[in-house]
């Protein structure tokens, strides 16, 4: 079967780029390391690709804040990211991405170009490097975490990750589209606060997609566990036997070959 | 604000201008607070609020509505941030307590790392380049304190003398 | 421009009294001696000519503490009291030599490049590098500390062709946060100097993306003026690329970042001590992401071969960078090129400018288009400053203006030789400690108690949560372990190919660290002994192959023109080579930093304690089978290995008992240690051990508390089941005695038997079980339960020290993983 192609978008700062390759390689596709300027210049074209992928890292450094600078030089190109996701193409904002999907206004999805959501420093004003449960959302319709099991582990790291919205009814709209893909759970698979939500996200979001489930904006790594050696508790455990984050990357790779 | 700053062609004086950014209402931040928790290792009260806000000077080229633009589009977040050209403008994010105001900036012998990519952003906007960007922190604190006290914590706390200046405002 | 800028202004040198040399360099900052002016002084006389002003700057960087190690490398005369030693030159002699007996095959690169280099497989080669960056950490740690990260990751870069950077290391001496003690105003206080060194590692080596995966933090209050900073990174490259190869006619091509008037006289302010006026200038705060952009094209670039040669811009700037690149050749430099960021620099300020982030590469002319491209293609920018010559000069000019003409031999090899004497006088023995009677058992469970939560023991999690230690996707085992992932892992274990996309290949490197500036207090020859010891210990504990382990040092002193200060040097340079040769693992890397000592208003100098930080990296062949030092299961025996003796002196229980240099400082067997450590690591390889851990500060009564409440089990003792010398006579030696090359090993009950089998002939001895139930029960010589400590207790003093000092409030539960 032919393989996929995955751009993983890069720019200066991008740090996730060579693992997230790593991971959709293992699943299948033909991941392409893109720097930004060769889509600006026309040299590559995103509606040419099947799978849409923002890496995490420190896009311009998160200077003035996390994501900004990215997502407004690509909302330079917001007709071609729109035309690819209206087609039903895969798109996948990891941790960084995540931050720069929603200051592009892509996510959460609405009618309108404005920015809905945001994201604001961690509630401990320190950058958090630990693994967190997740719970998902067995309702939504995001191709990626189809067939997981509802509980998960992933790690995350990063200093903005506490997502916020507008106004309470972008979050009534997330509930209700089913758009909420993720939440930081305790062991009790139950929402919880610190160290269990690691940023103080408004209803322990930790990832979010458009209605349709082919958009995801995720905060934590799925990248950072597509081995069984990669969970921080490997030794002492004999239940993965592979990590979970290699299937959401099968998940994309599948519903681009179907 | 003159309009005369936004003429391209006669030389003129360079004009700056201020672009301070605050969190709204529930979105201040927990800087602060760890900010205030510190006046307690210098022997002083702990001040009944601190909040930190980024603050950026423009100097040359940027007319007032470029630097409003500018404001907008990249350096205050739509959601969850206000910001205020100059003095102007007293929304709810800029209201407070009377404070003292310590503004703290990179000496022009530290190169700062923030400017590229400020210079960066404001070409994608497709505003003009500034002869000059900065990049700096106000310390907004409401409590009472001494202006010794205050330069001390500037000292101590708020910025390293060897690669800062620091401006305080008494309430 | 001014016409002064043109015409580089002229030193007047030729006829100047012995007395006006010196004050010229104590004015400019050169650090340069009266022997070193001498020297300078007549060098122009032969050539008939004044210096100019970047001449002699140029000399005086190269001649730096920092760039030439000229008291490490200079001739000493040692005496111990006894014995008297003259070394020609002391590294070369001492840990040097020790490399060159040992003449390991897989040793690609060592003490000649930016970085040491050892052979990986037959394809790729692991580069290490450890830098420290003290001086300007002490008087602006953040800005310190991220420029630290950035420096060395730029060696590594700049090592043979360019490694890609695949992990980070960080090592900090500090004084407590909590220090309360009276420091004079112009020293930052303890708890600004750790928050800060800390936010800058994380700030920079964050963004990078190159995980922080482990490290060590002592604490000591006599670090207050003067914190070590360790930086160190391990890159990854491929064997073809370990070698330059620069020719006359290949172009000098600088990348990264804007020069400016940034850092200028950093090489020779770490080569001076600190007072209240120290200068400001050389600090920075360094720009990770425009360090990015080069990493990302200069790898780029080394694959598709456009250069022959690259070195980093450290001290010493373009002045360094192009002089040691060109030591063996020549080369002309045009200062009007380079790129600038400010229009009014003086053309010797271009030249030695530290402005950070920018590479020198030696690029072919036929190169350069393609360079070019790649370049501009991530706007990453570049300039032509000159060209590399067959003439065996250093040529600078500035619009055709000659600012620099130096011969590349005066300026390599014409630093005069200068014989320094040093002193060494033992320690007299102090106290062995009287036979004690029956053990006070509380005095025991009370020490154990606060040794758990002393800051050198304490959790470090606080810390280790800033770092991104995942990033790359290689962290096979992290530095925090167990059932709640919080506990105190021994050494990291990275997966390299997770940067090369081999995800079949389970090859893997671990990196471990030795340090402990108490036992050199007593002797710093046991200090670099236990070093090498501890740092071997780590790498063991995770099965790696200790046959091919490589050490890299770094020694932090105080002012070496005390021969007491100096005395001490030599002493633990001696202990490097020993412990090299005794346990067959060469040095392939290392760094000074000497004249650590602040200067005070009155006048007194404060050397900082002697310090030698050992560096180890070693392959893990088959990361599947390493193992973390958090209890599995319970029922399952319990071994020690290694001898127990009564070597209490520089441990942490003689400063708790408020003696802290009382008794003998632990001495380490490497030639027995070797052959059970090998067993060990070989018995960790065949999955025949569920958990191991060493025994460091605090012994094994801290060892064993960590395992356990890291796993969640308990654990029962019997001290009289311990390998023990004949003088060990009491409970508290046994709990709490520093003797080195020592593992408490969790064995799984159906394997003990192998197990026992594989380490036939070793000191090894079964003392207790792990337990279901949560508590260390330790069980005295004389057959009573000394005590009984629940391991939540145990636990919450270790976890919450660091966080209630860093933020007043103790760190919530994340529950089990």
């Amino acid at each position: 079967m032919k393989r996929p192609v995955a751009i993983i978008l890069r720019c200066a700062g991008t740090n996730c780029d060579l693992e997230t390759a790593n991971a959709f390689a293992m699943a299948g596709a033909k991941p392409e390391l893109t720097h930004i300027n060769a889509i600006k210049s026309g040299a590559v074209k995103i509606l040419d690709a099947d799978i849409f992928v923002i890496p995490g890292g420190f896009s311009y450094g998160d200077d003035v804040a996390a994501g900004r600078i990215l997502a407004n030089e690509l909302k330079l190109m917001l007709r071609d990211l729109k035309t690819f996701i209206r087609s039903g193409r895969p798109v996948l904002g990891i941790c960084n991405g995540f931050q720069v999907l929603v200051k592009t206004g892509l996510l959460p999805q609405t009618k309108t170009e404005a920015q809905h959501a945001s994201f604001a420093a961690n509630d401990s004003n320190r950058f958090e490097a630990r693994w967190t449960r997740l719970r998902i959302n067995t309702h939504s319709n995001c191709l990626f975490t189809k067939n997981l099991p509802e509980m998960i582990e992933l790690p995350v790291a990063h200093a903005e990750g506490k997502f916020v919205v507008r106004t309470p009814k972008v979050l009534e709209d997330l509930k209700r589209t089913n758009s909420i893909v993720l939440r930081y759970v305790n062991e009790a698979g139950e929402p919880a606060g610190y160290p269990h939500n690691p940023n103080g996200s408004v209803y322990n979001i930790a990832a979010v997609s458009n209605p349709e489930g082919n958009v995801l904006g995720i905060m934590p790594h799925p990248e950072r566990f597509i081995m069984r050696y990669h969970h921080p508790n490997w030794t002492r455990q004999t239940f993965h036997k592979e990590g979970i984050g290699l299937e959401m990357f099968r998940n994309a790779v599948t519903h681009v070959q179907n | 604000m003159s309009s005369k700053n936004g003429s391209k062609s006669a030389p003129h004086a360079p004009s700056s201008f201020r672009v301070e950014v605050a969190g709204k209402p529930g979105y201040e931040g927990a800087a602060g607070a760890q900010v205030a928790a510190q006046f307690a290792h210098l022997g002083m009260a702990l001040p009944a609020e601190v909040r930190v806000c980024p603050i950026y000077e423009f100097t040359g080229r940027l007319t007032p509505r470029e630097v409003e633009q500018a404001a907008k589009d990249l350096l205050a977040d739509p959601v969850t941030q206000e910001y205020r050209v100059g003095e102007s403008g007293m929304s709810p994010a800029f209201m407070m307590a009377p404070h003292w105001r310590v503004e703290v900036w990179l000496k022009p012998s530290v190169s700062d790392p923030h400017e590229s990519s400020v210079r960066k952003a404001l070409k994608d906007l497709g505003l003009p380049a500034p002869e000059r960007v900065r990049c700096g922190t106000v310390y907004k604190i409401v409590g009472r304190l001494s202006a010794a006290q205050v330069e001390r914590a500037a000292r101590k706390i708020l910025s390293n003398p060897v690669i800062h200046r620091y401006v305080i405002t008494a309430p | 421009m001014p016409t002064e800028t043109l015409t580089p202004p002229s030193l007047t040198i030729k006829n100047a009294a012995a007395k006006e040399l010196v004050e010229m360099s104590r004015l400019h900052g050169w650090s340069l001696s009266a022997d070193e002016m001498a020297a300078i002084q007549a060098h122009f006389k032969k050539a008939g000519r004044e210096p100019t002003r970047a001449e002699v700057e140029t000399i005086a960087q190269t001649w730096s503490e920092h760039c030439k190690h000229k008291t490490f490398t200079s001739a000493v005369r040692f005496s111990d009291g006894k014995k008297q030693i003259r070394f020609k030159n002391l590294l070369k002699e001492t840990v040097f030599a020790a490399t060159e007996k040992l003449k390991k095959p897989w040793c690609l690169s060592v003490f000649r490049d930016n970085a040491g280099v050892v052979a990986f497989d037959d394809e790729w080669a692991a580069a290490f590098k450890v830098e420290t960056h003290n001086h300007p950490c002490a008087i602006e740690p953040y800005g310190g500390a991220a420029t630290g990260v950035g420096g060395v990751i730029r060696d590594v870069l700049g090592v043979g062709l360019g490694a890609k950077p695949i992990f980070g290391t960080d090592v900090f001496c500090l004084c407590p946060p909590d220090y309360a003690g009276p420091l004079p105003d112009d020293v930052n206080h303890p708890r600004r100097t750790f928050s800060g060194v800390v936010e800058g590692v994380r700030d920079y080596g964050n963004r990078m993306g190159i995980p922080t995966v482990g490290g060590a933090i002592w604490f000591d209050p006599e670090f207050r003026f003067n914190p070590l900073v360790f930086c160190g990174t391990v890159g990854l490259m491929p064997r073809w690329a370990v070698e330059k190869s620069v020719s006359p006619g290949d172009l000098i091509v600088a990348m990264g970042g804007a020069t400016g008037r940034d850092g200028l006289h950093g090489a020779t302010f770490s080569s001076a001590a600190l007072d209240d006026s120290s200068s400001p200038a050389a600090v920075q705060i360094g720009h990770a992401i425009a360090e990015k952009r080069v990493l990302d094209v200069l790898l780029q670039a080394r694959d598709a071969r456009l250069y022959r040669g690259v070195t980093d811009c450290g001290a010493g700037g373009f002045s360094s960078a192009v002089g040691e690149l060109a030591a063996d050749c020549g080369a002309r430099v045009a200062l009007e090129n380079a790129k600038l960021k400010a229009s009014d620099l003086e053309p010797w300020e271009i030249w030695l400018s530290e402005s950070q982030e920018r590479m020198v590469l030696a690029v072919p002319p036929k190169s350069l288009k393609a360079l070019e491209a790649l370049a501009a293609a991530e706007d990453v920018e570049l300039c032509v400053l000159g060209q590399f010559t067959a003439t065996g000069r250093l040529q600078v000019t500035f619009k055709g203006a000659p600012v620099v003409d130096l011969d590349m031999g005066f300026l390599h090899d014409g630093l005069p030789k200068k014989e320094r004497t040093a002193v060494w006088q033992a320690r007299p023995q102090n106290g062995s400690r009287k036979a004690s009677g029956p053990s006070d058992a509380a005095k025991l469970r009370r020490a154990l108690g606060d040794l758990i939560g002393h800051w050198n023991v304490c959790s470090r999690e606080w810390v280790i949560r800033q770092y991104d230690h995942e990033v790359q996707g290689g962290s096979i085992i992290k530095a925090l372990q167990g059932t709640h992932a919080d506990g105190p892992g021994d050494a990291a274990v990275v997966w390299p190919h997770a940067a090369t996309g081999r995800t079949d290949d389970y090859r893997a490197l671990a990196v471990g660290h030795g340090l402990n500036p108490n036992y050199g207090r007593i002797d710093p020859y046991a200090m670099a002994m236990n070093a090498a010891d501890e740092a071997l210990r780590n790498l063991v504990c995770v099965g790696a192959d200790i046959t091919r382990a490589a050490f890299l040092d770094n020694f932090c002193w105080g002012n070496p023109e005390d021969p007491k200060v100096l005395g001490a040097l030599v002493r633990a340079a001696l202990g490097c080579r020993d412990a090299a040769l005794a346990f067959h693992v060469p040095f392939i890397s290392g760094k000074d930093s000497l004249y650590n000592e602040y200067l005070d208003s009155k006048g007194e100098r404060h050397n900082i304690p002697g310090t030698l930080l050992i560096s180890a990296i070693a392959p893990v062949h088959d990361f599947r089978r390493a193992v973390t030092m958090d209890f599995k299961a319970p029922n399952d025996p319990l071994y020690l290995l290694g001898w127990t003796s009564d070597e209490l002196g520089g441990s942490l229980y003689a400063e708790w008992c408020g003696r802290p240099l009382d008794g003998r400082v632990p001495e380490v067997e490497a030639g027995s240690a070797l052959e059970h450590m090998r067993a060990l690591s070989a018995a960790i390889a065949r999955s025949l051990v569920a958990s191991c851990h060493d025994l460091s500060e605090g012994g094994l009564a801290v060892a064993a508390a960590e395992m356990a409440f890291s796993g969640s089990f308990g654990a029962c003792l019997d001290l009289d089941e311990v390998n023990r010398s004949k003088e060990v006579d009491s409970d508290e030696v046994v709990l709490f005695s520093e003797s080195p090359s020592r593992f408490l090993i969790e064995v799984p009950e159906d394997k003990e038997r192998d197990f026992l089998k594989a380490m036939k002939g070793q000191p090894l001895k079964r003392i207790g079980s792990t337990l279901a139930n949560p508590v260390l029960r330790v069980v005295s010589m004389d057959g009573t339960t000394l005590f009984e400590e629940g391991l939540d207790a145990l636990k919450s003093r270790w976890r919450d020290r660091m966080p209630e000092a860093m933020t007043g409030a103790r760190p919530s539960d994340g529950g089990k993983l």
